[in-house]
C-alpha cells in the first residue's frame, strides 16, 4: 500500500472512502488540523483528512446548539457564533488549525473547562462512519436526550481509534457581557491550592484558574483567575480576589483577559517535550514537589501550566540531557499513577521505547479492548496507537 | 420453572432473598405500572462482592438479570424479564466517602438522591441533579437513566456529575471505570455506562461530583395568559444570555391539579406559569433576577412573585415537584410522557398537543423543563372506561411523533426502557441501533443484563452486523426482545 491522503468533501464521500479501505483491508488514520495527534503516526496506511468537511450544517442560536462537520476549525466556528453573540466554550491553543473533529477525538480543553466542562459535557450528538464504512448517527440535536446509548460521548477522547467523526452537534454558550482577569504572582504551590479553596469558600465562581510557572527549584506560580458574566458580578468577584490577596500578602494585579489566555496557550504549545498530568486536585502541591519540579529541572526553558481546580497540569521544554528527562518522566509517571492519576506524553523528540505515550492502562482495559474489537474488528484504524495498544 | 433460592441465600442470607409469589409482586413493575412481569427470584445484596457472586450464580443457571434501584423509573426499565433474577440495590445505602476539598463523594447505588445533598448540606455542598422523584429514587437508578431534573438546565445531568463507578459485569467480574481523578486513560467508559439503562453492568459504587451551594438563589413565579407567551418569555431570557438554574413551565390544567393537591395559592385562571430559579453569587443574582422579571413582563406576564423568604420558595418548588402526583386530584389515571424538542418549537408543539388532545377527547396537562425543551405531557384518562387506557397510550405515542417531527427526541430523562423501545426505530436507523448494540456486546456478549429493553428488535452479538437467528435463549422464552 502506497501512502495516500484522502480528502473527502462530504460525509458520503468519507463513508465511501472508508468502505474502499475496508474492501482493500487498508489501515488508516484520521487527521484534522494535526495539532492534537498523540503517539505513533501511522506511516504505512492511508490518511483520511477531514479538512474537506467544512460545512456548518445547522446553527440554531435560539437553542444554543450548532451542528458542524468535523473539519470546521475553531476560528471559523467562533466567527460564525460570535455574529449571534455566542461561542463554543472550549479553549484550544491553535484555533486556526484545530478542527472540531480532532478536538473531540483528542478531548481538547483549556482552563475554562472548570466552568463549562469538556467536550463530554458539550457534545449532543455525532455523525460517524464506522470502520466498515457504514455511516451512523448517535445522540441528537437537542440539549437533553437519553434515547439509546450515547456513543457521541464515547468518541470524546477516543483519539480516532473507534470511528471517523464526520459531524457533531454541540451546545454553545452566550458570549459574556463582561470579562475580568486577575493575576496573583509568585505563589508557592500550596498557596495556589489555598487560593482555589478560599475562592470557593467565598462563593466565587471563576470560569478559569490557571497557574503558570517556571517550576525551577523554587517552584513559584503566577495564578491567573478569570471571571465572566454580567458587569456587577465580575467586578465584585474581582474585588474579592484582591481582598484575598491583601489578607495574605500576595501581590495581585488586574490583567487583560486576553493576555492571560495567551500565556496559557504559549505554555501548552512549548516543546519539544510535552507532558500532561492529571491528579486529584488536592494533591497539586505534593505533585509539584515530587513530579513537576524535578521534571522541569531537567528541561531548558521549562514552562509549566496547571489548572489546579481540575487537577491537571502541563510541563513542556527542551530536555537538557534526554535520558535524564526521560527518567524524570518515568519517575513522575510512577508517582502520579500511584495516586490514581495519569501522565500522558503528548509529544517528545526521539522518545525511547520504554516511555510510551500513555502509561499504565487502567483496570478496565479489558472492556476497552472489547469495544475496540467490536468497532474495528480488523484493527485497521490507528490500531495500537492508543492506551494499552488499543 | 421455579429457582432454588438456597444457593442465593448462601450468598446474601435467607432474609435477603425474596421468592414467595406474594412478595415477588412488589418487584413486578416500576413507576410504569401498566407492564408487569413476575421475576423468578429477587436478591438484596449488601456488597459489591455479593452482587458479583449472585450474578455469577444466576448466569450459571442461565437466568437473565435485572438491576433494580428504587423502582421509580417511568419507562419500565426495571420491569423483570421472564425467569430473571432481580438484583435489588436497596440495602446498599451507604455514603462511603465525602471529600469536600476535591468536591467528590463516593456512594453506594441504593443511596437516595436527596440523601446525598442532605449529608452535604452542613458542609455547604450539594448534589446538583434533582429529579422530581429525588426524595425516593436511587443514585444507581439515576446513573442508569442519566436522570435529569429542574436544575439541570444550568448544572447538567447525571452524566455531567458521575465521574466513576464500580461495575459488576454480566459475567460477575468486577471492574472500576473512571474515578475521582479526571480523564481516566482510554475510552470514557463512564460516559457509556451513564444512561445505559442497566444493560452494561450493575453499578455498585459511584463517584459523584458535588457543588458548593450557591451563595444566593432567587425564585420567580410568573403567570401568563397562554403557554405561547410563557414560551416566548423563556426564549427572551435565554436570548439575553441569562442561564437560570431552572425554568419550569406549567399549563392551566397542571396549575389546577397542583393547587388542589398541594394548597399553593397560585391563580386558577392563568393559562400558564413559569417557575424560575436564578442562583450564583449574590452581586449577580439580584441583577439577573431583576432582568428576568423585566423580560417576563415584556412578554405579557400577568402576575410575578419573587419571594425573599426561603419557606415561600420551598413551597413553590414543592408544588412543582409534586405535579405528577397531583394529577390524581383531577383524573383517576394519567400517563406521563417524556419528549424533547428544540426550545424554539415549544409554542408550536404545545399547540399540536392541544389539538391532539381535543380530537382524542382526552385531556393533556403539561408540566415540564421548559429551559431545555423537555416536555412532560400528562395524558389524563379513566382506566375504568373501556378503551381509555389504550387511547391514552396512543395519544402518548402521537406526542412522541410530534417531538420527532420537530427535530427532537423520544425521551429526555425517563429512558427508553420497555415503553419506548418500539419508537427507537423511528428515531434511529437499523445501522445506528446496530452500532449501539456493538457497545452493549462489548460489555455483555450474552445479553444477559436487562434483556428486552431499549432495542426494538432482537440483536445478537455476532462479530459483525448481519442476519441473525434466534438463540436457544430466546426460543425458550428465557430472554426476549433486545
Ligand atoms: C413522580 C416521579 C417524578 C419523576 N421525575 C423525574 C425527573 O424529574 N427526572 C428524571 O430524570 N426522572 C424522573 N423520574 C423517573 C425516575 O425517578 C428516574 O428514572 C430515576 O433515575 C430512577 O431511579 P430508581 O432508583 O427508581 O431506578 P429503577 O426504577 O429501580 O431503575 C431504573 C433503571 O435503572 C436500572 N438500575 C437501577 N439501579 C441500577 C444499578 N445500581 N446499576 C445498574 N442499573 C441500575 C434498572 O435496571 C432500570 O433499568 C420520576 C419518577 C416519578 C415516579
Amino acid at each position: 500500500m502506497t501512502d495516500r491522503t484522502l480528502v473527502p468533501q462530504t460525509a458520503a464521500e468519507a463513508a465511501a472512502s472508508l468502505q474502499a479501505c475496508a474492501n482493500e483491508r487498508t489501515s488508516l488514520a484520521f487527521e484534522g488540523g494535526g495539532t492534537h495527534t498523540i503517539g505513533r503516526r501511522d506511516r504505512d496506511g492511508v490518511v483520511l483528512s477531514t479538512r474537506g468537511l467544512r460545512r456548518i450544517v445547522e446553527y440554531v442560536p435560539e437553542d444554543q446548539t450548532v451542528t458542524v462537520e468535523a473539519g470546521v476549525t475553531f476560528a471559523e466556528l467562533s466567527r460564525v457564533l460570535a455574529e449571534r453573540g455566542q461561542r463554543l466554550a472550549v479553549d484550544v491553543a491553535e484555533p486556526d488549525r484545530s478542527t472540531i473533529g480532532g478536538a473531540i477525538a483528542a478531548n481538547a480543553f483549556g482552563p475554562r473547562r472548570m466552568r463549562f466542562g469538556s467536550f463530554k459535557d458539550l457534545i449532543l450528538g455525532v455523525g460517524l462512519v464506522r470502520a466498515d464504512g457504514v455511516p451512523v448517527r448517535a445522540g441528537g440535536k437537542v440539549v437533553k436526550n437519553v434515547a439509546g446509548f450515547d456513543l457521541s460521548k464515547l468518541m470524546v477522547g477516543s483519539h480516532g481509534t473507534l470511528a471517523l467523526v464526520t459531524s457533531a452537534t454541540l451546545r454553545v454558550h452566550p458570549l459574556p457581557q463582561a470579562t475580568r482577569a486577575v493575576r496573583l504572582t509568585g505563589l508557592a504551590p500550596d498557596a495556589v491550592w489555598e487560593l482555589v479553596l478560599e475562592m470557593r469558600s467565598r462563593h466565587l465562581e471563576p470560569v478559569a484558574v490557571s497557574a503558570l510557572g517556571r517550576a525551577s527549584a523554587s517552584s513559584r506560580y503566577d495564578a491567573d483567575v478569570a471571571f465572566e458574566g454580567f458587569p456587577a458580578g465580575v467586578d465584585s468577584q474581582t474585588a474579592c480576589v484582591f481582598e484575598i490577596a491583601r489578607e495574605r500578602g500576595w501581590s495581585v494585579e488586574a490583567v487583560d483577559p486576553a493576555s492571560a489566555r495567551d500565556g496559557d496557550a504559549r505554555a501548552r504549545t512549548a516543546g519539544p517535550l510535552r507532558v500532561r498530568g492529571t491528579v486529584l486536585p488536592s494533591d497539586f502541591a505534593a505533585i509539584d514537589a515530587l513530579a513537576i519540579a524535578p521534571l522541569a529541572a531537567c528541561l531548558d526553558d521549562p514552562s509549566v501550566c496547571a489548572y489546579p481546580a481540575l487537577g491537571i497540569f502541563f510541563v513542556a521544554g527542551k530536555p537538557k540531557m534526554p535520558q535524564r528527562a526521560f527518567d524524570a518522566v518515568a519517575n513522575a509517571r510512577a508517582c502520579i499513577e500511584s495516586g490514581g492519576g495519569s501522565l500522558v506524553v503528548e509529544d517528545a523528540p526521539r522518545m525511547p521505547a520504554e516511555i510510551e505515550p500513555w502509561g499504565t492502562p487502567p483496570p478496565s482495559i479489558r472492556l476497552m479492548r472489547e469495544i475496540k474489537a467490536r468497532f474495528d474488528p480488523e484493527g485497521r484504524i490507528r490500531s495500537g496507537a492508543f492506551v494499552g495498544g488499543l | 420453572m421455579p429457582v432454588n433460592p438456597q444457593p442465593f441465600a448462601a450468598i446474601v442470607g435467607a432474609e435477603n432473598v425474596v421468592g414467595a409469589p406474594s412478595e415477588l409482586r412488589t418487584y413486578e413493575c416500576d413507576g410504569l405500572t401498566g407492564t408487569r412481569v413476575t421475576p423468578a427470584l429477587v436478591v438484596l445484596p449488601a456488597t459489591t462482592r455479593e452482587v458479583s457472586r449472585c450474578v455469577k450464580l444466576a448466569r450459571d443457571l442461565g437466568m437473565p438479570i435485572v438491576a433494580r434501584g428504587a423502582g421509580t423509573g417511568l419507562s419500565g426499565g426495571a420491569v423483570p424479564s421472564a425467569g430473571c433474577l432481580v438484583v435489588g440495590l436497596s440495602r446498599m445505602k451507604a455514603i462511603l466517602e465525602i471529600d469536600v476539598a476535591n468536591e467528590r463523594v463516593r456512594v453506594q447505588p441504593g443511596v437516595v438522591n436527596l440523601d446525598v445533598s442532605r449529608a452535604l448540606a452542613p458542609l455547604g455542598y450539594y448534589y446538583a441533579p434533582d429529579p422530581s422523584s429525588q426524595s425516593v429514587c436511587s443514585i444507581g437508578g439515576n446513573v442508569a437513566e442519566n436522570a435529569g431534573g429542574a436544575h439541570c438546565l444550568k448544572y447538567g445531568f447525571t452524566v455531567n456529575h458521575a465521574l466513576g463507578a464500580t461495575l459488576v459485569l454480566a459475567d460477575g467480574s468486577v471492574t472500576e471505570i473512571g474515578g475521582p481523578v479526571l480523564d481516566c486513560l482510554g475510552y470514557d467508559l463512564m460516559a457509556a455506562v451513564v444512561g445505559s439503562e442497566g444493560m452494561l453492568g450493575i453499578v455498585t459504587e459511584v463517584w459523584l461530583r458535588v457543588l458548593r451551594l450557591p451563595e444566593k438563589t432567587r425564585t420567580i413565579f410568573a403567570t401568563f395568559a397562554t403557554t405561547g407567551q410563557a414560551g416566548d418569555a423563556v426564549s427572551a431570557i435565554v436570548a439575553r444570555g441569562i442561564v437560570p438554574a431552572a425554568v419550569e413551565m406549567m399549563d392551566g390544567l397542571a396549575i389546577e391539579a397542583i393547587v388542589s393537591a398541594t394548597g399553593v395559592d397560585w391563580p386558577l385562571d392563568a393559562g400558564a406559569a413559569l417557575l424560575i430559579d436564578v442562583d450564583g453569587i449574590a452581586a449577580e443574582v439580584e441583577e439577573t433576577a431583576h432582568e428576568t422579571i423585566a423580560l417576563m413582563t415584556a412578554c405579557g406576564a400577568i402576575e410575578v412573585r419573587s419571594p425573599h423568604d426561603d419557606e415561600q420558595r420551598a413551597l413553590m418548588w414543592k408544588g412543582r415537584k409534586g405535579a405528577f402526583a397531583a394529577m390524581g386530584r383531577i383524573s383517576p389515571n394519567y400517563y406521563v410522557q417524556d419528549g424533547v424538542i428544540p426550545r424554539k418549537e415549544i409554542a408550536a408543539v404545545l399547540r399540536e398537543i392541544a389539538e391532539l388532545a381535543s380530537t382524542s377527547g382526552l385531556r393533556v396537562a403539561n408540566v415540564f423543563h421548559a429551559g431545555d425543551g423537555n416536555l412532560h405531557p400528562l395524558v389524563l384518562y379513566d382506566a375504568r372506561v373501556a378503551g381509555e387506557e389504550e387511547l391514552a397510550e396512543r395519544v402518548g405515542g402521537e406526542i412522541l411523533r410530534i417531538c420527532i417531527d420537530h427535530g427532537g427526541s423520544i425521551t429526555g430523562e425517563h429512558g427508553v426502557g420497555l415503553d419506548k423501545a418500539v419508537y427507537m426505530s423511528e428515531l434511529f436507523t437499523d445501522d445506528d441501533l446496530e452500532t449501539m448494540n456493538m457497545l452493549r456486546c462489548a460489555f455483555d456478549p450474552e445479553r444477559a443484563l436487562n434483556p428486552g429493553k431499549v432495542f426494538p428488535t432482537p440483536r445478537l452479538c455476532g462479530d459483525r452486523p448481519g442476519p441473525f437467528a434466534l438463540t436457544s435463549f430466546e426460543r425458550d422464552g428465557v430472554a426476549g426482545r433486545g
